[in-house]
Parts: structure tokens; C-alpha cells; sequence
């Protein structure tokens, strides 16, 4: 069993899953804002790769993006994070990246190093199974998928058999980025979705405060996924990133009740 | 659809229904006679097709140089054939809004125009750096109704103004076109907008074979995107006649000097497709130069990777001072201003007029014509 499976298997409520752009603003920075993330409640990690263009992210993750490549942050940051992460936390790790960098490296390799830093799960939001063959091949890490609200039936079913871990889904068309409201459709989707696959089901998109987590939860969700609220508070910070983000992270569990 | 191993569909799961519907709409409107014979008529009487084959009279090159006068089409450039099309299979799709992005601006001009023809609202997203040099294609876009959008991240250029596109038509899919301006991104966007430029070299090969009696020995093209190159490319590739290619060399071949995407490039992922890209080790996107936005791009279209690797097609490269002399003798010689991307294309061709045998024939797409790029070559942007 995953570490991904585990912590949904052990819950008692809805998890949180908290996103953050490796090495934003600097590494330093950036385990410090991990760590919070941990102490303040996140069940698992996101772990953005930073990449120059980010197509499916919106102005505040953009900018995460481009403050995480200013300061000099690669591949190398993003496993030396997971590493030491690892050394103090069993906490589970999704990898999030653009298929470039993969491609990059070299798609067997790639899996390979992220799994042997510490990693338990990779999304990679534009290699679609279509294209990403090794990645569905391979037992390193747990593919994650993402529904989107067009996705077909069929579709989803498919993602369901070929997805591990969990399935992430949108909450509304459009980029990342932080919303006053869910869409009202969102409860119909959850269902539609659990009709065809036994995975739990993540929200994201749209989360950043307790209200859209609990609507999130109220809509069937297993988890919910925050990450531009989170890139806000560190973009925000004067200080300390870790305790504005440990603000964040408390306030959107706390619209996670007991499901 | 892949090219070789170039190609696909690299896209964000909230793009991959818009792109398979956009896929089987393509496909039907190729196969709809009464749909062809409108753009066919679209081309002919709004945009001004066929264009001229000319024989340029003072080079003093021992080779002929002809021009394929993209130049001359409503609008000032060979965009107005891709757009036509694409608006056109939106407005058959029932799609009411055009999301465009441009570098030069030149195809924002040809998405704004198509969109007023046929009665459809235009957003033109564009660099904030773009939008300065090419202020006056600003103008004429929100004089042909369009909404232009700067986009400030990154470099500030056409690659960032792809990313911001592709981000409205994920918000918007349901009742908007995204309009790709070049042969680049998820497929059907490669093979569609190449099809729709396919009538530069099918006109081309039929002029040459009439007026001037055989094929060129070759045909000279700009490559940024590559939309004009392939276009001019494809109805010859059976044909025994050089492909070449010209690539934007910028300052020189040195990282972040240059847009020569392929001359320079390795595989990987930029925009939805698996071609040959700019990038550093690590697979990020390398940031580019070129006087020319249109040529200002760290990707290109994946079937000109394919091309180049199956030796069918040659690209070489073009710098900044190569592409400015020929703006300036094209202009004084034969009275013709070219675009800054296409006055690459004919120091190109000037180039292997010097090499080839004498009396061989070269023709070279202009693409566009150059009113746009006065300010970069009067202020000193060379």
C-alpha cells in the first residue's frame, strides 16, 4: 500500500492536500513553507515543479512559477525538497509538473529519481495517457489523473482504471486560482464520477478558503486541494512565508468537518 | 496526430474534449463542399487570392528570384488565409468568440478581420513587449472592433502570449475558437492551419509551371511558427525542389540570441506538442530574440521538425543584420517593402542565389508586407 492509499484508508475526514512551488521563494523558503504546511494540518504535499510556461495555472501560481526559476530552483530543488521532507515526515508526496522537464530528463529516469527522493505520486498536467505511456507503465509512483468538467463518462472510467493514489478533480473550467463559491453542479460531477471508479476523489481548483472547502466536502469530495491560496500568502509575506502559509492552511481545514 | 515522432496532443485534460470536438468539426468541414466553396469565395473576393508570382527585375543575382506575394492579400500578410478558414469553421461550429494570440501582430490583424466578416467577437492576447514594437497592428485590431490583452509574464512575448490563449479557451471552450495563428500546437491545430496555407504552394507550383515554364530548383521560406513555410512546403514536398527554411538568427547563435528553433532546438513539449524546442537541460523554455516578434518564438511547428530530420527540408539561419539589409535592397530595388520576417526568407534566398548554378530559379514566400516594421528598422532596432 501507498503511502497516498494509506492516508485515505486511515482517515476520519476529508484530507487536505496542500500545494506548494518547489523552491518558491527560495529553497530555504520553501521547506520552511513544507513544514508549516505539515504542522498546520496538510495530509499530503503537492509539490509543484517550477517551468517557465505553466498553461493550465493562473496569475498567482504563474508568479510562483517565475519567482522559483528567478531564484535559481530546478529539478535538483525539487528532489533535494522531497528528500528532506522525507527525513522528518512520512507525510505523502505528489509530484506536479509539466510534461517538459520529464521529457526532458528522460521519462524512466524522471520517475526513478523522484520515487528513490521520496515521492509517492506524480500528475503531470498535460501528458494525457494519449501520450504518456511510460508513465502509466511504470509502479514507482502513483499516476494521478485530473477529470476536467468536460471529461466523457467513458473517460473518467478509463482514469479510474488507469489512475492510482486518487483522482483530481476540477471543480470549474478555467485555470488554478481561488474562487468565492464552487460551481452547483459540483455534487452531480462527485457522484457521476464515483459511479465509475472506487479512487477517492480530490477537489481542486478554486479552494483557498473554509467556505469552498466545505462546500467542496459538503459535495462528496474525499479531499480537497489548495495551492494558490497558499502562493498567495507566501507572495504576501514580509516575514516568516511558514507562518502566513500556516494561517492559510488552518483556516481552509477548518472547513473540513468530520465526513 | 503525429508527424514522425513529433506531434500530439500534449494538453491539459480541460482542453482534450474542446480539442477532439475541434478535431471531428476540422474533418467534416475538409469534407464539406458547400463549406470549401465559401472559403474558397471568402479567399478569392474578400481577401484578394490568387496572389502574383513576380519575377524580381534588379537583384543582379545570376539566379531568378520570384515572389510568392503573400504581401499583397487584404490585411498585409498570409495570416488572412488561416483565419478566414478557422472563423469560418467556428461560425460552423457555432462558436461566437475568436480567441487569437499574436507576436508581430499581424495575425491578430487577420483574426480581427475575420472576426468582424463574419460576425464574431475577437480577444487578441499579446506581449506587453510586442505590443510596443508593433503598436500600429495594435491600432488597426481595436479599430476592427477586437479587445487586445497584454500579457505581462515572462518575457513579455508571443510565448507567453500562446500560454495566456490557451488559458481563456480552457475557461471558455463551450463557446469559443481558439484561433492558433501558426502550424504549432495540440493536434488538429498543426495539419489544420497547414492545409489552410497549403494554397500558397499550390498556387506557387501552378504559376511557376505557367509563367515560368518549370518548378523552382527551390523555394525559400521564413520559419517562425512555420505557417507560411509549410504552407509553401507541403503541395511540393513529391516534387524534386529544395525546401529551405529560414530561421530568425537574431544576434547570433548563442543562447537567448536567437528564435532558430530548429538549427539549435532539442525535442520536447512546448504548447501541446512534442517538436523541436529552445530549452536548457532541464526543459525550460529558453527565452529568444529576433528584430522580428514573428520570428520570436522558442518552438515551431512539429511537421518542420519532422522535415528536418527526414532531410527533406533544409533550414539555415538568418541574423538581425542579414534580414534588415534585405528589407532595405528588396525596398530600393523592386519597390517592395517586405515584412521583417519575410526580408529573412530573401537574404535567404539571396544567399543561395550564390550558390546555385546560374539560371537557377528560387522562389520565396513573401509572407508579409513591412509598413508594420518601419519603426524597428527607422529607430534602430537592427
Amino acid at each position: 500500500m501507498t503511502r497516498i492509499t494509506d492516508a485515505f484508508g486511515r482517515r476520519s475526514q476529508p484530507l487536505l492536500i496542500a500545494c506548494t512551488i518547489a523552491g518558491d521563494p527560495t529553497p530555504e523558503a520553501s521547506l520552511a513553507v513544507i513544514r508549516a504546511m505539515i504542522t498546520a494540518g496538510a495530509d499530503m504535499i503537492e509539490l509543484i515543479v517550477p517551468f517557465t510556461n505553466p498553461v493550465a495555472d493562473g496569475p498567482v501560481i504563474r508568479r510562483g512559477h517565475e519567482r522559483a526559476i528567478r531564484s535559481g530552483n530546478g529539478i535538483g530543488t525539487v528532489f533535494s525538497l522531497i528528500e528532506a521532507v522525507r527525513r522528518e515526515s512520512e507525510v505523502p508526496i505528489i509530484l506536479m509538473t509539466y510534461a517538459n522537464p520529464v521529457i526532458a530528463r528522460g521519462e524512466d529516469r524522471f520517475l526513478l529519481d523522484a520515487a528513490e527522493a521520496g515521492a509517492d505520486g506524480i500528475l503531470v498536467v498535460d501528458m494525457p495517457p494519449e501520450e504518456g505511456r511510460s508513465l502509466i507503465a511504470q509502479e514507482r509512483l502513483d499516476p494521478i489523473f485530473i477529470i476536467a468538467p468536460s471529461t466523457p463518462t467513458m473517460r473518467m472510467k478509463e482514469f479510474g482504471t488507469l489512475g492510482k493514489g486518487f483522482l483530481y478533480l476540477v471543480s470549474a473550467p478555467g485555470v488554478t486560482g481561488r474562487r468565492d463559491h464552487l460551481p452547483t453542479d459540483l455534487c452531480p460531477r462527485i457522484e457521476a464520477l464515483k459511479a465509475v471508479t472506487d479512487l477517492p476523489v480530490a477537489v481542486g481548483f478554486g479552494i483557498g478558503s473554509a467556505g469552498t472547502a466545505e462546500e467542496a466536502v459538503s459535495a462528496g469530495a474525499d479531499a480537497v486541494i489548495a495551492g494558490s491560496a497558499i502562493t498567495a500568502a507566501i507572495e504576501a509575506s514580509s516575514g516568516d512565508p511558514g507562518e502566513d502559509v500556516a494561517a492559510v492552511v488552518r483556516a481552509i481545514r477548518a472547513g473540513i468537518r468530520p465526513s | 496526430m503525429r508527424f514522425g515522432p513529433y506531434g500530439g496532443r500534449y494538453a491539459p485534460e480541460i482542453l482534450m474534449e474542446p480539442l477532439r470536438d475541434l478535431a471531428d468539426a476540422y474533418d467534416a468541414f475538409r469534407e464539406d463542399p458547400k463549406a470549401q466553396e465559401e472559403l474558397g469565395s471568402l479567399l478569392r473576393r474578400y481577401a484578394g487570392r490568387a496572389t502574383p508570382l513576380y519575377r524580381c527585375r534588379n537583384l543582379g543575382t545570376n539566379s531568378t528570384i520570384c515572389l510568392k506575394r503573400e504581401d499583397l492579400l487584404h490585411g498585409g500578410a498570409h495570416k488572412i488565409n488561416n483565419t478566414l478558414g478557422q472563423a469560418l469553421l467556428a461560425e460552423k461550429s457555432g462558436k461566437t468568440r475568436l480567441i487569437a494570440e499574436t507576436g508581430a501582430g499581424q495575425h491578430g490583424v487577420a483574426t480581427a478581420m475575420a472576426g468582424a466578416v463574419l460576425g464574431l467577437e475577437v480577444e487578441v492576447f499579446m506581449g506587453a513587449v510586442d505590443m510596443q514594437r508593433q503598436a500600429p497592428n495594435v491600432s488597426r485590431m481595436e479599430l476592427l472592433g477586437a479587445t487586445v490583452t497584454p500579457v505581462t509574464t515572462g518575457s513579455k512575448t508571443l510565448s507567453d502570449a500562446v500560454d495566456e490563449a490557451l488559458r481563456s479557451w480552457a475557461a471558455t471552450a463551450d463557446d469559443s475558437h481558439y484561433l492558433i495563428g501558426s502550424c504549432v500546437g495540440p493536434d488538429p491545430f498543426p495539419r489544420m492551419v497547414r492545409d489552410l496555407q497549403s494554397v500558397i504552394g499550390e498556387e506557387l507550383r501552378s504559376q511557376s509551371i505557367a509563367e515560368e515554364g518549370r518548378l523552382p530548383d527551390a523555394v525559400v521560406a521564413c520559419v517562425g511558427g512555420g505557417s507560411n513555410a509549410i504552407g509553401t512546403f507541403f503541395p511540393l514536398l513529391d516534387d524534386p525542389v529544395r525546401l529551405i527554411g529560414a530561421e530568425a538568427g537574431g544576434r547570433g547563435l548563442n543562447p537567448g540570441d536567437h528564435g532558430a528553433s530548429l538549427t539549435c532546438g532539442s525535442p520536447g513539449v512546448l504548447h501541446g506538442a512534442y517538436t523541436s524546442l529552445l530549452q536548457d537541460e532541464e526543459g525550460r523554455i529558453s527565452p529568444t530574440h529576433s528584430i522580428s516578434a514573428g520570428l520570436d518564438y522558442p518552438g515551431v511547428g512539429p511537421e518542420h521538425a519532422l522535415l528536418r530530420d527526414i532531410g527533406r527540408a533544409e533550414y539555415l539561419t538568418v541574423t538581425d543584420a542579414e534580414a534588415v539589409a534585405a528589407f532595405r535592397l528588396l525596398s530600393r530595388r523592386e519597390g517592395i517593402i517586405p515584412a521583417l520576417e519575410s526580408a529573412h526568407a530573401v537574404a535567404a534566398a539571396l544567399r543561395l542565389a550564390e550558390e546555385m548554378p546560374e539560371e537557377s530559379l528560387i522562389a520565396v514566400t513573401l509572407s508579409g508586407r513591412g509598413d508594420k516594421d518601419l519603426q524597428a528598422i527607422t529607430g534602430g532596432g537592427a
